[in-house]
């Protein structure tokens, strides 16, 4: 049914009345049981998995030694939280994760918006920084070795690499890819260069630069390993190469499944501070289509 | 109040878009230039709006040269263009200066005005097409501007809603005595929203016929005259080169 909405009247004119039309209003929220209820629905598939594994080596299908069950590799993380070696490994690495995550993030920011938003930067950088992309991540070990010794610097530096190619791509791209309608809104309105960026080009980039951002945090998290793998006595990559070294798969797959946790968790808080931000995005994640 | 003389527009590619276009509009006039596709009636308005420079000639506004966008100017484009991470109130406050406590009662009037002052709160992706385009009407009103552009701002909605919005800023604008010029290709939103129409006609584009409007304000379609001035219309728009004609209701 079409309503009429009575607009004030204008200087001298009558008031002029503009039909109503109705607006696509958010969905009614439903319950917090429910959110948590689907929330919940992405442990589903691992449990399984957990389940059927251990069913399967509870008979011994493989031999325990190779395959150990979930059961195994739990209590193995549980002797190492209960001996306080876990917290040590875990912080070192998350510790290592940060900075380097920071740092390349940092870097990638700056260059991201200058190469986004200057024609010029981007024609001198852009060559060398796509080029320097394609180089695997193990060929820079050596050399950070090199330059900055076998301790924590080195290893800082490689997470950083894997951290910024990601951001710098996302954000750079997307400032470039910019609507230049909205760019054109921002001209009439009389913005010069600086307010362009500050009111449209960056709010434009941000929902892809999160994306980037999110994908250079799991970039972190797997160069943490091959940065630990090349020479730490501390950290979860160590206990992979102990793991290995030592014949214990138990541990190896505890360093694994550690990972995926500590990833999947710095995933969400990203996630968690960037939606705020995001809230008005016309996806169909946001009006719970997912 | 507005004053071209003797533009011309040509890109870099050689291709002359506007040659020799000669214009004026006064206070308070609505004005409509109808062409079809490509015969450089948007590349006209951004002339007019100091998003481009013409390569001859003189786009003069208030006696001064447009040299940049001037915030006298409103622009209401074909479609929204809402910034989608605003709500509507910062939409509509977009290009006002000020601090916030400054920038809210022109905002709010702006939105009384298009009667979606209960939509303030709202992001664009809550809005209908028809409630989206009010919002950017709202957006061009709030600086107050003298002369507002329009390039087909009504093009992308249905009939019905197209000739509400048509009535009702056809009558809001008359009580501002706000100046409008507006580019269409609908021969019908021509009469209907301007006192006088320009044809232009492509290759390069250039102002072929002048018809004047002098029908009612108040539903001017079925207003007596209107079929005649729309057939006229049509006729100038297919012959090059058409006589001035005045249609009276």
């Amino acid at each position: 049914m079409t309503t009429t909405r009575p607009v004030a009247s204008v200087a001298t004119g009558a008031a002029p009345t503009v039909p109503a039309e109705p607006a696509a209003r958010p969905r009614p929220r439903r319950g917090r049981g429910f959110s948590l209820l689907r929330r919940g629905r992405g442990f589903l598939l691992p449990f399984l998995i957990l389940l059927v594994w251990q069913l399967i080596q509870a008979r011994q299908v493989l031999p325990t030694n190779l395959l150990p069950t979930p059961t195994e590799v739990l209590r193995t993380i549980g002797t190492l939280a209960s001996s306080g070696e876990l917290l040590e490994h875990v912080s070192i690495t998350s510790w290592r994760v940060a900075q380097g995550f920071l740092l390349g993030s940092v870097a990638a920011t700056a260059l991201g918006c200058l190469t986004g938003v200057s024609r010029t930067a981007r024609d001198i950088l852009d060559p060398l920084l796509q080029s320097l992309r394609n180089i695997p991540s193990l060929a820079w070990v050596p050399l950070f070795i090199l330059w900055l010794g076998i301790y924590e610097p080195s290893k800082v530096a490689l997470i950083a690499v894997g951290a910024f190619f990601p951001i710098y791509l996302s954000l750079s791209e997307a400032l470039l890819n910019v609507d230049r309608k909205l760019v054109e809104v921002g001209r009439m309105a009389g913005f010069r260069r600086p307010e362009l960026v500050h009111r449209i080009l960056i709010p434009a980039a941000l929902p892809e630069y999160v994306t980037g951002l999110r994908g250079g945090l799991g970039l972190a998290w797997m160069f943490v390993v091959a940065a630990e793998v090349m020479g730490a006595s501390k950290g979860l990559g160590f206990l992979l190469v102990d793991g290995q070294t030592t014949g214990r798969a138990s541990l190896i797959l505890a360093s694994i499944l550690l990972f995926a946790v500590l990833g999947k968790l710095t995933d969400a808080v990203l996630w968690l501070l960037s939606h705020r931000f995001l809230q008005w995005q016309d996806s169909h994640s946001l009006q719970g289509g997912s | 109040m507005l004053l071209l003389e003797g533009v011309a527009k040509s890109f870099r590619n050689g291709f002359t878009a506007l040659k020799a276009i000669d214009l004026r509009i006064d206070a308070g006039e609505r004005v409509a230039i109808v062409g079809s596709s490509g015969c450089g009636k948007s590349t006209l308005l951004r002339l007019v709006a100091g998003l481009a420079a013409p390569s001859t000639g003189r786009v003069l506004l208030n006696g001064e040269p447009v040299l940049r966008p001037n915030p006298a100017v409103g622009f209401i484009y074909q479609e929204p263009r809402l910034m989608p991470w605003l709500r509507v109130r910062d939409n509509v406050g977009f290009a006002l200066r000020g601090r916030a406590a400054e920038r809210r009662e022109p905002v709010r009037s702006a939105l009384r005005r298009v009667g979606l002052e209960e939509y303030a709160s709202f992001y664009p992706k809550q809005l209908s097409g028809g409630m989206a385009q009010r919002v950017a009407i709202a957006r061009a009103l709030a600086p107050a501007p003298k002369l507002i552009l329009l390039d087909e701002p009504f093009s992308a909605l249905d009939a019905i809603k197209r000739a509400d919005l048509q009535n009702h800023f056809l009558r809001l604008w008359e009580s501002e005595k706000l100046s409008t010029l507006l580019v269409t290709h609908d021969v019908e939103e021509a009469i209907v929203l301007a006192d006088r129409i320009l044809v232009m006609h492509p290759g390069p584009g250039r102002i072929s016929a002048e018809l004047r409007v002098e029908l009612p304000l108040e539903d001017r379609r079925q207003a007596r005259g209107f079929a005649d001035l729309k057939q006229q219309l049509l006729d100038s728009l297919r012959h090059d080169e058409a006589p001035t004609l005045v249609a009276h209701g």
